[in-house]
Order: structure tokens, then sequence, then C-alpha cells
């Protein structure tokens, strides 16, 4: 029942919060109204088109933001927490946030990449250092902070890099300090192509269960050829790994 | 030409092992948690906090809470990225899989986390998010690294989070990155005394807008965690299409150049009683952030903006507030009212528990945090002087965090 009452307000209140923000004076020029234009903090407020257009017959435009990124319909979010059930329990359980731009660099480098090297098709540094908007890095400029949500773009920008940067990491495991327990490092493979536990438990944090191993085994198995499928292996391992902090 | 092949190969094959990942857990401690807190009383000692409220929950929350499963090997991969930016090491993650006290090796392993400089790092960078500036000084742009990095800074000495509002030195510390330390340092403002992050001029400068309203707007969403309108009547007055809700009298609040008293959309009164109490204390700092001896900041007039006065923010007679009843002169005053505001040090816990738990923002996106779950951190930080650190040292250690 109260959870009813209380439901009932959010959508009061966000169908309030809906007509505040959508009040768009009708004499507001297009480009405000619209918003066509990047407003840049660094410059004077007054290059933005509109800005000071408030007067007897209008209500100066708020922005639905404190930064410069589009505001979430209300609606959307209530549909969100709605579907992650009720915020006793959604609030108590883990969400998926995705590994920030500078964890993803340190992530790599731990494991051996040179985040320096560049190639054709790009390396994974390269790619990494190409994919800050991609991967959801902040945009301080603009008064927004680094997203904690997946992209699709971001996503794929993260399964991209760790393909590039597998075969670094399979050359390089054995010397990384990351994998080391008492000075000695574990080969990613063992002389009959399989993963080797230990490996495995380094690249994704956390120890690898039989599950781990069977599907790491099965990536090197099923390939074209065993070096392709070891690549396949290591990316695979990293990009379920990783899609969660 | 082998490149997206591979790559969606690599897609394909990532979907079965996420769910192998995500769904897998040791086997020796399968139906070693309870998960659901249980009824401790409230319980803070030994640093593990239990939620004594138990909330109303529907069947299928209980049961979706009671069959986390305790993982401290997926706590201490999760807890690692969330402090200091690095997977465990596989040093790390055997000392916690191999011990007989999984508990205590995982809690070391926190403390050990807690204590290295990279987690220090990692809170200026948390706090760059969540006060949305970051970047250092150019020309007469100021650094917008100095407040974050008090942030970082009062959390890593363990000082009462309320010194980020109250500080009257060293409010805009550095940080050497290649020693990996904080340096002093005080803003300079400019203003007759500083006053914390109220007086950074990259607070200042970032948050620069029309008469002074973005940095109160800024004050409020991220340190009380809501939107205006912040404060309510308990007796709404009927005004034009709609209901006046603050608790200042309604013509308290300017009429021109712009008439803060309109009812012919919204209520603009609901909101701007609080804001326009506030801003002119803000109003000074000019479009670099720093002080002038005159109000700096310009009302937004057609054709063009004029430099904002006093009668613009308010009715003569009225005197600058941080709310209804709790006047304050100036930007130390303020710092004084926000340290005691109750609300701000729940915001401060809500956004330490969104990141420890992965949520998203407590303002942009509604991830708040029901009082029932926040109460027992809550009780944490007051009892401990404010002490961020040692709260976010509870939540990483309480059942819930530990539960997958």
């Amino acid at each position: 029942m109260k959870r009813t009452i209380l439901s009932s307000l959010a959508v009061v209140a966000l169908l309030g919060t809906v007509s505040c923000v959508a009040q768009a004076p009708s004499d507001l020029s297009p480009d405000t109204i619209h918003k066509t234009f990047q407003e840049d903090p660094t410059k004077d407020p007054v290059q933005t088109p509109g800005a000071y257009a408030g007067g007897e017959t209008n209500t100066f435009s708020h922005v639905a933001d404190l930064g410069n990124g589009i505001a979430r319909d209300p609606f959307d979010i209530l549909a969100q927490r709605q579907e992650e059930g009720p915020p006793e329990v959604r609030t108590r359980l883990h969400s998926c946030q995705k590994i920030q731009y500078g964890t993803l660099r340190n992530i790599l480098i731990g494991f051996g990449v040179d985040m320096e090297k560049t190639s054709t098709p790009p390396s994974a540094g390269e790619l990494w250092k190409g994919a800050a908007g991609a991967l959801g890095a902040a945009n301080y400029d603009a008064r927004v902070g680094e997203t904690i949500l997946w992209s699709s773009a971001g996503a794929a920008k993260l399964f991209d890099i760790f393909v590039q940067a597998a075969p670094e990491i399979i050359a390089a495991l054995p010397n990384v300090d990351q994998c080391k327990v008492d000075g000695t490092g574990p080969a990613m493979f063992d002389d009959k192509n399989q993963c080797n536990p230990d490996a495995v438990t380094c690249l994704i944090g956390r120890p690898a269960t039989p599950e781990h191993l069977a599907i790491c085994n099965s990536m090197v198995k099923a390939s074209s050829d065993v070096e392709t499928g070891k690549k396949i292996a290591v990316a695979t391992m990293l990009s379920a790994a990783h899609s969660c902090e | 030409m082998r490149f997206y092949p591979m790559l969606a190969t690599v897609l394909a094959a990532a979907i079965p092992l996420l769910a192998a990942c995500t769904k897998s857990a040791p086997s020796d401690l399968n139906g070693n948690g309870s998960g659901n807190g249980g009824s401790g009383g409230g319980d803070t000692s030994g640093g593990t906090v239990v939620v004594d409220d138990a909330p109303v929950l529907d069947k299928t929350g209980i049961s979706l809470l009671d069959s986390r499963p305790k993982d401290y090997n997926e706590a201490l991969r999760t807890a690692s990225l969330k402090l200091v930016r690095a997977l465990p090491t596989l040093q790390q993650i055997k000392s916690v899989a191999g011990a007989k006290d999984q508990k205590a090796a995982y809690e070391t392993e926190i403390d050990a986390m807690l204590a290295d400089t990279r987690f220090n790092e990692r809170m200026i960078k948390w706090w760059k998010d969540v006060m949305r500036m970051g970047g250092g000084a150019n020309g007469k742009a100021p650094s917008r690294d100095t407040a974050p990095t008090f942030a970082a800074r009062i959390m890593a000495e363990g000082r009462p989070f309320t010194d980020l509002f109250t500080a009257s030195k060293n409010n805009c510390p550095t940080y050497d990155t290649m020693a990996h330390a904080f340096v002093d340092g005080d803003c300079q403002s400019g203003a007759p005394a500083e006053s914390g992050v109220l007086t950074d001029p990259g607070v200042m400068y970032q948050f620069y807008g029309s008469m002074a309203f973005r940095r109160v707007r800024w004050v409020q969403e991220i340190f009380v965690c809501t939107k205006f309108p912040a404060e309510y009547s308990g007796t709404p007055i009927h005004k034009g299409s709609a209901d006046y809700t603050s608790p200042w009298p309604f013509e308290s609040v300017a009429t021109a150049p712009i008439d803060f008293q309109d009812t012919k959309s919204v209520i603009c009164a609901n909101c701007h009683t609080t804001i326009n109490h506030m801003a002119p204390l803000f109003g000074n700092f000019d479009a670099n952030g720093a002080y002038q001896n005159k109000i700096a900041v310009m009302t937004p007039t057609a054709p063009d903006a004029t430099p904002t006065e006093m009668s613009h923010w308010l009715k003569p007679g009225e005197t600058t507030s941080w709310r209804m009843k709790t006047p304050v002169s100036d930007l130390p005053s303020l710092g004084l009212a926000i340290a005691k505001d109750h609300d701000v040090g729940e915001c401060a816990v809500s956004r330490l528990w969104n990141f420890t738990m992965s949520k998203e923002d407590i303002v942009s996106d509604l991830a708040t945090v029901p009082a029932a779950v926040l109460k027992p951190y809550l009780a944490e930080f007051d009892g401990n002087g404010q002490n961020l650190k040692k709260t976010l040292r509870a939540m990483l250690t309480s059942d819930d965090f530990t539960h997958y």
C-alpha cells in the first residue's frame, strides 16, 4: 500500500517535472529551443544563442541537467526503476558498471600491453587512446562526469581492444607482476594448448572455475588454427569477465 | 581482414562465458551467507554494518536477496577496480581464496587498498565525476582540479566531511602525481574569507552563469542530492494555475527585470525563493572565478544582458539565507549552515553507497537510496566524526557488498 502511494507520488512528481522542464518560450531562437550549438563553459555565456532571452512574455528556458548532456526522460527512468524492482531490493544488489576509461588502461598495462605500440590494424593502445568518447570518458568542459553504463559502441570497442591486446598478453603474461606468485608467473597455455588455471584466474580477476577453463579450452580447440584460437580465448575471457566492474 | 571475423567470434563466445562468470560461485561457499542482513539492531562493531530495519519486501525481493551467495573473491575484484582502478593480483586472489578465514583475508586486502596512494588518486577522479569538473589552469581560467582534490584529501586524511564547506585555509590543494602526495594550497580567490569549495575559483568558473544560479544549483544538486525546489511549506497556497509550495513569503523575490513571482506557466517562486536568497553570496565571482568587490554576474534581460543588482534577486529588506530561518551573511556562514544540514551528510553517504554498488547518479538518474538501506551507514557516518573513508570501509565489508 505504502509502495503504491509512493509510486503514485512519483508519477505525479515526474509529470510535474516534465511539465516544468518542457516549457519553451516560443520567442526563443530556434537554436536555443533545439540546442543545435555546443555550449562551451570556457567561453562567455553570451555566445549561447538566446542565453539571455528572458522578457515580459516568456520564461527563461531552464536546462534540465546541470551539465550539457541530454537529460534523461523521467518516464524512461521510471520505467527502468519499475523493471529493476522495489528500491529496498534493487539498491542492495550490485549493478553492472562499465570498466572506467583509466581503469581499462591500468588493466592492459598490468597484463603487459604496450600502450604506445602502433600497428595496422590499430594496436590495443591506439584503440584505447582513440576511444575516450565511445568508452564514456568524462567531458568536464561540458560539466559531464564519466558514464556508469556501457553504450553499445563502448562495449563493442572494449571487445575490439581486448582482441588486439590478446597476442601481447599471451606473450607477456609469465613475466608480469600482476600474475606472479612468489616471483613466478604462469604461461597462458600449457604445452598441450590447454588454458592454465592460474593464468585464467589472473585474467578474469577471480578464481577460475571448471566452467571458465572448459570454455577457454573450447575456444582454442574450435578455431581454425591453434594460435588464432588462443587469441580468441584470451579476448573472450577478458571481454566476458570485464563487462562489469 | 581477420580482425572483424575474430571480433565476431569473441562476441559470440563472450555471451555464454559472461553467464558463467556472473552465475558461478565457489562451491565451498554455497549456503555460507544468508544475505538479507538479518536484524542485528544496527550493529556497527567490527566495521560490519547490518541493516536493522528490515524493509517491507515482497516475496520476490526477499527470495532474491536471500539467494545471493557470499563471494569474497568477487567482492575483492569489484573493490579493487573501484578503489585502486586495477584488478587484484594473482597473489591477492589466492590469498583470499585459500584463506581459512576468508572474511578476515578480504578485509585485510580492503584495508591495504584504502591505504594505497592509488586510492587517493581514485577518489580525486571520483570527486571529479561527482562534482562534474576537472582540468588544469589555463590562461585566466583557474584549475578545476582543486575542489575534487580537496574532497579526496579530506577522505584520505579521515577529516570530517564538512571541512569541504568550512575550511578557511588549504582549501585548494593539488596532487603531486610523481610523489603521490597532496600538496597544500589556499584558493586565493580574493574573497574576504575562504570557505572550502564555496570559494574555489575553479568551481566558480566551471559553474558561472546568469545571476550565479548555476553555482547555487551545483551546491544543491551535488551536496544535497535533489533538484530544486528544496523547501516545502506545510500549507501550500494556490497561485495562478498551480500551488505555491515554498515556505518563504511569496513576495520576497524580485519582480523586475525578471518576474520571479510569475505564475502564468509555472510557479517560479517555488524554486527561486530558495535560490534567490543564496545566489547573491556567489554573485561577486566573475566568469574566471575571481572574487570582485562588486557583483560580477549578469541578468538575462533582452536583448542584452545587464549587470545583476541585488534588487534583481530579492525585494528590499530580504537577506541572504541557506534555507528559510537559516540566514547567512557571507560564504563562511553559508559553509557552516551547509555543514549543519543533515541532508548534506545523507547525500554524501548516498553517493558513496551508489559508488560502492555501481549505481547511477542520484540526481540525474534518480538513483535514490531508501532510508532503510542508508540508515546503518548514516549512523556509522555520524558516529565516526563524518569520516567518509571509514563509512566506505563499512560499505565494502557489508553483507550486501560481499554477496552476489
